[in-house]
């Protein structure tokens, strides 16, 4: 009721303030506009534009002989979308070695390149890498673990037997909160399927 | 007598009506006993004691209006009356010299030959709390794209987004309005009146209004002294939602001139659910408020309007997909793939949009020729789009921003003259103009933009006793640069700035015909172009939401639209409403989007890739209204909507159109009892058929299957203080029904929502000066 006697005061208000209480509500609309950028201003996307995996590299060493490094890429420098993969390798493994892998996932569009394996590792315990292959006599094992003993797989065993053809399924799983060492749980962030031959 | 949906194709069937007051032009108190004679029709009446008077049963045109009252000059005014007319007169109370002025009535429609329909005061009602492309659902061929329920963009005539033209007061609604997630920036609260054009016919609002236009009016402000408003209240069960939206709106006693409202929604919803499970993440947040100060006098006027819609929007955590495996996941689960307990909480993915709208509308009468009108908007539109997973990089994850984020300022101008009837002629003439610029942070969707359209049209409008004909012209001129980073390998990237220039004539050509006051036929023949918009010319790039890779296209011409429609419309007084309007569509160089031969290989894994690309499509159909009282109390309403689109290229169905759709309603209407009136009870079955008509092989799933929902409504209003109160309860799908709908994109993910029960309250006010 207090409010209704404010109003009926408010009325009773004479003409000249009336006026005054017009003019500031003008004034209270030209300032409740939000800012205007100009019109547009030449794009900055370079600057601003999120993180992205553009490229994974895959770097096999041999456990026996250190000297004997084999790199197999994925690489679409410009992401998703625009121009395809401007290299796409084919893994090339010995047969009966044990190679250790270290897995590396770049952001191209960025420069200097910006190392997402690197956030990975930071990010352990909410990602899992996985591994899955067809036609190989391979096998792969984690050789590290995040901070609840769950396997991240930056850092792998390959373990060859006879030569053979098929492929090789690497997966990337971001798991916020639902880690469970298994594929199902999450969303994919990277999914490469390389050609791998054991010769 | 209140119509289910009171839809009217757009003639006299003289049930129109003028109504007012008279007051005294000097000190604004009405005049009781001043009498309104028509001329045309030797009859009036006399106002009572609020000075109001009442004409019914008249038919549409213009009539001269003598009034007189006593120790004021008798006069006459000439009033255009159309449908339900408003119109207040000033005599002087002094004897001093009186001009014959010409006043154009207040409420005057500028359209005529179009095949228009208006959501019913009922229905109207009933969608409170819900979003616009809901409410609108309410008209015959008119459905809606949903991403989930908080995202419902209107489709007319199986047409959506950059095809459809949304008028908030009178001003193009201008914001990200491409994107199939994007839903129109307005709070359903501030219309008292929405309503549809239908078919590609509209000279007066645009060009590019391909599928129709959609148009949303607040109501007038008050030019009766006092001060009053309204308070709406919602809720909702599912979700457990709330919405609390009120008015107040006055006028001065001493200050005759000014009118001024200010309005305001808040709305809360948390996770909605289906019937067997919750929806992870589905709740949102929304304020929004506008003001409005109008100064009339009699010969001119001018209002102010100014208007902010906030939103924050989780988007239903389930439906982010990493690659087309995930996606095979999501929709081979039963449950969806991430579930969890009811909370109003928000977090990633949502969307964060403010829209802001500013307007100047003013007119002047141009003597005994007409009215010249003046409208400028300015409008600002920001979107943030927020991804599932914060960045690893913990200084970018600290700054917390939008992975995407867009802000697009509008300018528009309309300078209009319309004159008023010489010789049976009445008409308008134009000219509008847009100054448009778009900038973008974070992922590029769709690059920097400045867009500059103008466009001038003329209407003219011949009556003559029972035959109507209408026709428009329109020529429009579209200039856009685009500002963009090219690739060129390496991480370097170059500054490019392509022009694309658009420029075409329309047209539109209506004929009504009056067989008998209650009968009437409507047809109307027209075309419309638009310029294809920025995401069709250069998007590149991955939509996680719709696990698709989208290529732009910029040799992409203009798209052409003709359109044919036919509407035939009953009612007598008795029981009967009934309305049949055929349409048909050819659209010459149609955008969409075409699957890719092969699927586009990324680090995320193999994408189904988008080309843009244009073809001619035919899109025909019928939409059908009945309004039957079966016996005195009980009446029964019948509406379908039917439509075919077929791509005359490619030889096949085109995909995304919606599938045929029936709805039968009963309802039943209570006697007055004492202070409570104009309750009813009524039950609605609304069945969806299965879109069967896709291309094959064209979608990751079949379309899904056919279903009915059965919504119920009760509403009564109680006399309280001269004022009528307004109580209404809903239950929505009471069958608690699991169904999925073509048209909405959660459909690979989730069912819609199960049953909602929705009560609703409305308190209008009064607290008089005085």
């Amino acid at each position: 009721m207090k409010t209704k006697i404010q109003i009926i005061q408010m009325m009773k208000i004479k003409e000249s303030t009336k006026s005054a209480l017009t003019l500031v509500l003008f004034i209270c609309i030209w300032w409740s506009c939000k800012k205007d950028k100009d019109l547009v201003a030449v794009p900055q996307p370079i600057l601003n534009s999120p993180e992205l995996i553009t490229s994974m590299v895959l770097m096999f060493t041999d456990s026996a002989n250190v000297s004997d490094l084999i790199k197999a890429e994925f690489r679409d420098p410009d992401g998703p979308g625009g121009n395809s993969a401007t290299k796409f390798d084919t893994i090339k493994l010995k047969p009966n070695k044990t190679y250790l892998l270290n897995l590396i996932l770049i952001d191209e569009t960025k420069m200097p390149f910006d190392t997402i394996s690197n956030e990975i590792a930071k990010e352990k315990n909410d990602h899992q890498f996985f591994f899955s292959h067809t036609g190989l006599n391979l096998s792969t094992s984690y050789l590290d673990k995040d901070g609840n003993g769950l396997p991240v797989g930056l850092l792998t065993k390959w373990r060859t037997s006879n030569a053979s053809i098929g492929s090789s399924k690497i997966t990337l799983k971001h798991q916020v909160g639902i880690k469970n060492g298994t594929i199902a749980a999450g969303d994919t962030d990277a999914e490469v399927i390389y050609q791998t031959k054991i010769q | 007598m209140l119509f289910a949906l009171y839809t009217k194709a757009q003639t006299d069937t003289c049930s129109g009506s003028l109504q007012g007051q008279v007051i005294d032009e000097h000190d604004g108190s009405p005049l009781e006993f001043a009498s309104i004679f028509v001329m045309e029709i030797n009859s009036g009446v006399v106002t009572d004691a609020n000075g109001q008077y009442k004409l019914n049963y008249l038919c549409d045109g213009v009539y001269r209006i003598k009034i007189s009252h006593l120790g004021c000059n008798t006069f006459t005014r000439v009033v255009n009356v159309k449908g339900e007319t408003n119109q207040n007169f000033y005599p002087e109370h002094h004897a001093e010299m009186l001009k014959d002025v010409n006043v154009l009535a207040q409420k005057k429609e500028e359209i005529t030959t179009q095949t228009k329909n208006e959501i019913s005061v009922e229905k109207l009602e009933q969608s409170k709390g819900q979003s616009l492309g809901e409410a609108l659902k309410n008209i015959t061929g008119v459905t809606s794209l949903n991403t989930g329920n908080s995202v419902s963009k209107p489709i007319i005539h199986g047409m959506h987004s950059n095809r459809i033209l949304i008028l908030n007061n009178g001003i193009r609604q201008e914001g990200q309005q491409w994107g199939v997630e994007h839903a129109p920036e307005i709070d359903p609260f501030i219309a008292n009146k929405i309503s549809v054009i239908k078919g590609a016919n509209s000279v007066r609002y645009g060009s590019d209004a391909i599928a129709g236009v959609v148009l949303i009016d607040s109501k007038a402000l008050p030019d009766t002294a006092g001060l009053s408003g309204e308070i709406n209240l919602v809720g909702m069960s599912n979700g457990k939602a709330g919405t609390a939206s009120a008015y107040l709106e006055g006028n001065f006693e001493k200050l005759k001139a000014l009118s001024w409202r200010v309005q305001g929604t808040l709305k809360q919803s948390g996770n909605v659910h289906a019937p067997n499970y919750i929806l992870v993440n589905t709740g949102f947040k929304e304020y929004n408020f506008s003001y409005a100060l109008g100064w009339k006098k009699q010969n001119y006027g001018v209002d102010i309007y100014y208007s902010q819609f906030n939103t924050t929007l989780g988007i239903f955590a389930a439906s982010h997909i990493g690659n087309l495996t995930d996606l095979q996941t999501a929709f081979t689960s039963s449950v969806p793939i991430i579930t969890g307990p009811f909370t109003y909480k928000i977090g990633r993915p949502f969307q964060h949009i403010e829209h802001e709208l500013f307007k100047i509308n003013s007119y002047l009468n141009t003597g005994n020729a007409g009215q010249l009108k003046f409208i400028y908007a300015r409008q600002y539109n920001l979107r943030y789009e927020y991804d599932k997973h914060r960045p690893r990089n913990d200084s970018l994850a600290a700054m917390n921003k939008p992975e995407l984020s867009f802000e697009i300022t509008s300018h528009t101008g309309d300078l209009i003259w319309e004159h008023k009837r010489i010789n049976n002629i009445a008409g308008s003439i134009g000219i509008n103009g847009i100054m448009q610029g778009n900038t973008y942070e974070g992922r590029m969707l769709i690059p920097n933009f400045q867009n500059y359209s103008a466009g001038a049209f003329w209407i003219e409008r011949w009556k003559k006793n029972r035959i109507e004909i209408e026709g428009g012209v329109r020529y429009d001129y579209n200039q856009i640069q685009v500002f963009r980073y090219k690739s060129i390998g390496l991480a370097t990237n170059e500054l490019e700035k392509p022009m694309h220039i658009f420029k075409n004539t329309s047209g539109n050509l209506g004929a009504i015909f009056k067989k008998d006051s209650s009968l009437h036929f409507l047809i109307n023949f027209g075309t419309a172009w638009r310029s294809p918009s920025v995401n069709e010319l250069y998007t590149n790039g991955l939509h996680h939401g719709a696990a698709a890779i989208e290529y732009g296209n910029n040799l992409l011409k203009l798209e052409k639209a003709y359109t044919a429609i036919f509407t035939t419309h009953y009612s007598n007084s008795k029981n009967l409403i009934f309305e049949v309007s055929p349409y048909y569509n050819y659209i010459h160089n149609f955008i969409f989007r075409q699957p890719t031969t092969s699927p586009i290989l990324t680090i995320h894994g193999a994408f189904p890739g988008f080309n843009y690309i244009q073809t001619d499509v035919t899109i025909t159909g019928c939409d059908f209204y009945l309004n039957y009282k079966i016996i005195k109390n009980l009446e029964i309403t019948s509406k379908a909507s039917i439509l075919r689109a077929w791509n005359i290229n490619a030889n096949n169905w085109l995909i995304m159109m919606p599938s045929d759709r029936y709805e039968n309603e009963l309802t039943y209407r209570f006697k007055k009892l004492g202070k409570i009136n104009a309750s009813y009870i009524s039950a609605s079955v609304l069945y969806v058929t299965k879109q069967w008509r896709v291309p094959a092989n064209s979608d990751f799933v079949e379309p899904p299957n056919a279903y009915y929902t059965i919504n119920l409504h009760a509403s009564c209003q109680i006399k309280m203080k001269n004022q009528n109160m307004e109580i209404g309860f809903s239950v929505m799908n009471l069958m608690n029904q699991s169904y999925r709908d073509y048209l909405d994109r959660f459909r690979y993910f989730t069912d819609a929502i199960g049953r909602n029960f929705v009560v609703r309250l409305k308190i209008p006010f009064t607290l008089k000066n005085k």
